[in-house]
C-alpha cells in the first residue's frame, strides 16, 4: 500500500475516532448505551446505570412469585435474568428480554401470558439521587 | 483561529527531519507490546482451559513478546493487531475501553513502519492527534453528563469504592462521607458497594472538593487542546502525567496508567521513550510476579 492511501486510510480512522464520542453521548441518552464502554471515552461520568427487571402476569402490576418455582427453575431464570440485565445496561434498549421472558412464560404455566418490566436506575442530574430513568418498559410474552 | 489541515501538519515533523521521533516509535512499539502481554496475562483467569479464549490470550502473550526480538517487532505487531480484532469482536459490548486504545496504538504501528521516514512522521502524528483527542473527549464528556461540576460523581465514588474514599475522603467532612456511606447497600465485592433507588443526595458542601472535581475536567480539556500546539505540547505532556499520576492514585488503573503516559511522551522532544521503556517493562514484570505469589503490592485494577 503506497503512503499515499496509508495516509488517507490514517486520516478516515482518526476521523471516526474523532466523531464517534458525539454519536456515543447520543446513543447513551437516546438508546441508553452505558457510557463506560463502546469506546465513547466516557467513562467516570456517571456511575454505572443497573437494569432490574420484573416478571408480572400478563397486563396487570401482579408481579409472579419466585419463591415457588422449583430450584432448577430458579437457576435458570436468574441466569437468563443477569445474562439479559448485564448486555442491557451495555447495550440499553437495543437488548429486548426475549430469553428471558420465554423462560418466563415456561416458568409460569398458568398464565396466558407475562409483562417483563424493565427499569434503569440512574443517578439523576437535578436530584443527584439514584433514580428510575423514564418510564418501565414493558415487554408482553405470550403462548 | 487554525484549520484542521495545519493542526495536523503542526502535530508532528516533516519526513526529513523525524529521526528521533521515529526512534521513539521504536521504543514505542516495544512497550505496547510489552503492555499488551502484561494486560493480557494480568487480566486472564488463573485456571487455562485449553478453550478458545484461553488460547486466544496465550497467543496474545507469546506473539507480543515474540516482538521484543528486533526484526520481529513489526510482524508480530501486525499478528497482534489480528488477536486484538478478535480479542474485541469476542468480548463486544463488554470490552474495556483501554483495550480499544491498545487497539488504535497496535493498529497505527501495524500499518506504519517508523523505518521509512514518510509513515514515521504519519504515525507520529496519528498517535499523538489520537492521545490528544481521547485526553480532550474524555474532559467533554464530564462537561456533557453534567456530573462533575457539582462534584456528584465523585462524591458516589468516593461512598461506593473504598479506594476512590481513601483518596478523595480527606476533601469530605467526617459527617457529610458518613452520610454519603449511610446510602451504601451490601458490597458487591470488597470495597465495592452497591446502591438502592432514592439513594443521595450525592452533593457535598466541601468548595475543595468541588473545585478538585471541577479542576479534573478543566485539566483534561485544556491539556488535551494544549497538546495540539507546537509551542505548548511538551509543557502539557509533563502536565498530563503528572495529572494521571494523581488519577491513579485514586483509580489504580496502574497498566493504563503506564501506557497513557508513555503516550504523551511522544510530545516530549528527544528520545525519551527509550528512557522510560526500562521503567516500564521493570514496573509490567514487577505486576507479574505479584499476580503469580512472588512479591508484594497493594490491591491495583489490572485492566
Amino acid at each position: 500500500m503506497s503512503l499515499a492511501k496509508k495516509t488517507r486510510l490514517v486520516g478516515w480512522l482518526l476521523a471516526a475516532i474523532t466523531l464517534w464520542p458525539l454519536v456515543h453521548f447520543g446513543l447513551a441518552r437516546t438508546v441508553g448505551i452505558s457510557p463506560w464502554k463502546l469506546f465513547g471515552w466516557a467513562m467516570y461520568t456517571t456511575p454505572r446505570p443497573r437494569v432490574l427487571a420484573y416478571v408480572l402476569e400478563g397486563g396487570t402490576e401482579r408481579q409472579l412469585p419466585f419463591d415457588t418455582l422449583s430450584p432448577a427453575r430458579q437457576r435458570e431464570l436468574l441466569a437468563a435474568y443477569d445474562a439479559f440485565s448485564k448486555l442491557r445496561i451495555e447495550l440499553g434498549s437495543w437488548v429486548e428480554p426475549d430469553e428471558f421472558g420465554q423462560l418466563a412464560l415456561r416458568a409460569y404455566p398458568n398464565v396466558a401470558s407475562i409483562d417483563i418490566a424493565v427499569e434503569r436506575w440512574v443517578l439523576g442530574r437535578t436530584s443527584a439521587r439514584i433514580e428510575k430513568a423514564g418510564p418501565r418498559a414493558l415487554y408482553r410474552y405470550s403462548r | 483561529m487554525l484549520r484542521p489541515r495545519e493542526i495536523w501538519d503542526r502535530l508532528g515533523p516533516a519526513p526529513a527531519s523525524s529521526e528521533p521521533e521515529r526512534e521513539n516509535l521504536t521504543w514505542l512499539r516495544r512497550l505496547v507490546l510489552v503492555h499488551v502481554a502484561a494486560r493480557t496475562f494480568l487480566t486472564m483467569p488463573t485456571d487455562f482451559d485449553g478453550s478458545v479464549a484461553s488460547l486466544l490470550r496465550a497467543a496474545t502473550i507469546a506473539v507480543a513478546l515474540a516482538g521484543l526480538a528486533g526484526p520481529a517487532a513489526l510482524v508480530a505487531t501486525r499478528v497482534l493487531c489480528g488477536l486484538l480484532v478478535v480479542e474485541i469482536a469476542t468480548t463486544l459490548p463488554f470490552t474495556a475501553n483501554h483495550v480499544f486504545l491498545e487497539f488504535l496504538c497496535v493498529g497505527i504501528l501495524a500499518l506504519l513502519n517508523e523505518r521509512d521516514a514518510g509513515e514515521g512522521a504519519l504515525s507520529v502524528r496519528a498517535l499523538r492527534w489520537i492521545v490528544a483527542v481521547f485526553f480532550l473527549t474524555t474532559g467533554l464528556q464530564k462537561v456533557l453528563y453534567g456530573f462533575w461540576f457539582r462534584g456528584e460523581f465523585l462524591a458516589y465514588f468516593a461512598a461506593t469504592e473504598d479506594r476512590f474514599g481513601a483518596f478523595f475522603g480527606p476533601l469530605i467532612p467526617d459527617a457529610e462521607l458518613a452520610r454519603l456511606r449511610s446510602y451504601n447497600g451490601p458490597p458487591l465485592e470488597p470495597g465495592r458497594y452497591r446502591t438502592g433507588l432514592g439513594a443521595g443526595p450525592y452533593r457535598v458542601d466541601a468548595p475543595l472538593f468541588v473545585l478538585v472535581s471541577n479542576l479534573t475536567w478543566i485539566c483534561e480539556i485544556v491539556g488535551g487542546l494544549l497538546l495540539f500546539h507546537p509551542r505548548t505540547r511538551a509543557v502539557a505532556a509533563w502536565g498530563c502525567i503528572g495529572f494521571v499520576v494523581l488519577i491513579e492514585l485514586a483509580a489504580r488503573e496502574l497498566t493504563f496508567g503506564v501506557l497513557i503516559s508513555a503516550l504523551f511522551l511522544l510530545f516530549v522532544p528527544g528520545r525519551p521513550l527509550r528512557r522510560f521503556f526500562p521503567f516500564a517493562a521493570a514496573f509490567y514484570a514487577y505486576l507479574v510476579l505479584h499476580r503469580l505469589g512472588f512479591v508484594p503490592f497493594f490491591d491495583y485494577s489490572p485492566a
